[in-house]
């Protein structure tokens, strides 16, 4: 494996990295792994957003469905949802699978679909009562 | 040469995350604000504005309020419960005037579903008090005061003056006031050229502009229980929300619930639901009080769709004790609900 034309040997031997080069990986290694903690272990949503054209629609996660959007299917099972069927040529969208946590979206770019899992606790500016 | 290299192009990409990471994080572009008016909370929103004039406004605002409670508090000291006492006051200014024909026309507007001179009704279920007893009065003492038909119409009305000859007529215009309060603090913004700001008071509020691309969002409190919201619905600019409901003010007596809200036909306080809500829309006259007054025909309302319309209001539900909701179809195209499925069944009338 080569890195600017010089193999990893090459770059270790010559001593090309100084203590900050390290701090600098260190860090960006540290906020990786700390994203990554943060995103496997975000809460469970409470519902769906669908947003297909210019239309944006609300779900329940908490039921069992499957919804229908012309050439997409989309089905929700108690908690978690994904695009079951889809007329697009990859398949990108129903290789993605379940989704169940806060912010978690599908998306299929040729159908300009989206499914995402949102929060009821978030997001609001105000409480009427 | 190759650390340099990658060093600084570490280094740029450190600082882009960096950068998109503080930004992230960054709320200054709201300001809020909380104050306590008579017992009740007021809440700004402010998005993009001056801290200055924002300060400035919310001054204002309060100041207007302060002097409405000296003028309009039902049993403390103030204009109206002077009124009340003697059923005549000469020291009367043209804003006092003003709202009382205000009080007025939305009591003939509302066939006296809403109705400001049932003080007396309200201060023998006992809540003219700070302290609510938890009081059941007397059919017969609820029934002679239903018998002299307390109105505004029945005053006598001058530039300096109001005046009854019903000695059961009590103001009290509770049921108005924080919607007068929104309608008070759109004019302010209006005046001070302030384009996005949410006020909230006691639960009433008024969407001034937006934040940004976004509209301001607004959560409903399930009225069975304080702690779960009900509903979730985005505000178009210059848009009001009201509800009244048995949950905020009332007291339990042999199992049955009395709220603040007595039902001005029959003198009763209680009703066959639990919370009535109404979104004003924008471009509406007096759109805060529309917000407040509206929602008490509904609350006690036996026939909803005639009283939507009687009242031209298209956005409306009501939430009853068996966990009903009966919403309209333009509201129930907009709203998103947030209970957990089974809580609640909802209609659309």
């Amino acid at each position: 494996m080569k890195l600017f034309g010089y193999s990893m040997r090459e770059i270790l031997l010559l001593k090309l990295f100084k203590l900050g080069d390290f701090l600098i990986f260190f860090i960006f290694i540290t906020i990786i792994i700390l994203a990554l903690n943060y995103y496997f272990h975000l809460p469970k949503g409470d519902y769906l957003e669908i947003s297909h054209g210019n239309e944006i629609k609300h779900y329940s996660l908490f039921q069992n469905k499957i919804l229908i959007f012309d050439e997409i299917e989309v089905e929700i099972n108690m908690g978690k949802a994904r695009i079951k069927k889809s007329n697009c040529a990859n398949q990108y969208c129903i290789m993605q699978g379940w989704i169940s946590k806060i912010n978690h979206s599908v998306v299929c770019i040729p159908n300009l679909f989206k499914i995402s899992i949102k929060s009821k606790m978030l997001s609001y500016d105000s409480t009427n009562y | 040469m190759l650390a340099k290299r990658l060093s600084k192009l570490l280094f740029k990409y450190f600082s882009i995350f960096l950068l998109l990471l503080i930004n992230s994080c960054s709320n200054s572009n709201f300001y809020e604000h909380k104050v306590l008016i008579y017992g009740t909370i007021l809440e700004f929103k402010f998005y993009d504005t001056n801290l200055d004039q924002a300060n400035q406004a919310i001054d204002q605002i309060v100041d207007k309020l302060n002097d409405l409670n000296k003028k309009f508090h039902p049993w403390e000291k103030s204009l109206i419960s002077e009124f009340n006492q003697t059923h005549q006051i000469n020291n009367c200014d043209q804003e006092f005037i003003k709202i009382i024909k205000i009080a007025k026309n939305y009591e003939n507007v509302t066939h006296s579903q809403f109705n400001p001179a049932i003080g007396k009704l309200i201060e023998i279920w006992g809540f003219h008090e700070d302290i609510i007893k938890g009081q059941v009065p007397d059919e017969e003492d609820i029934n002679k005061i239903l018998a002299t038909q307390p109105s505004l119409n029945q005053l006598l009305i001058t530039d300096h003056s109001i005046s009854t000859d019903n000695a059961s007529l009590k103001i009290d215009l509770g049921g108005m006031i924080k919607g007068l309060a929104l309608d008070i603090a759109k004019q302010t913004y209006q005046d001070m050229g302030i384009k996005n700001v949410l006020t909230n008071f006691g639960g009433n509020i008024y969407a001034h502009g937006k934040p940004d691309k976004r509209l301001w969002e607004v959560a409903i409190q399930n009225p069975h229980n304080n702690k779960l919201l009900l509903a979730k619905l985005k505000m178009q600019p210059g848009s009001a929300i009201g509800t009244s409901g048995d949950y905020e003010k009332y007291f339990i007596h042999n199992h049955q619930k009395y709220s603040h809200l007595i039902n001005p036909k029959n003198g009763q306080a209680f009703s066959s639901y639990s919370s009535a809500t109404v979104l004003i829309n924008p471009n509406e006259n007096d759109i805060g009080i529309k917000s407040d007054v509206f929602s008490k025909p509904l609350y006690f309302s036996e026939n909803l769709v005639e009283t939507s319309k009687s009242l031209q209001l298209n956005h409306f539900f009501t939430t009853d004790h068996k966990n009903q909701i009966f919403i309209s179809k333009s509201f129930a195209d907009e709203i998103i609900w947030l209970f957990n499925e089974g809580d609640f069944i909802v209609e659309v009338i």
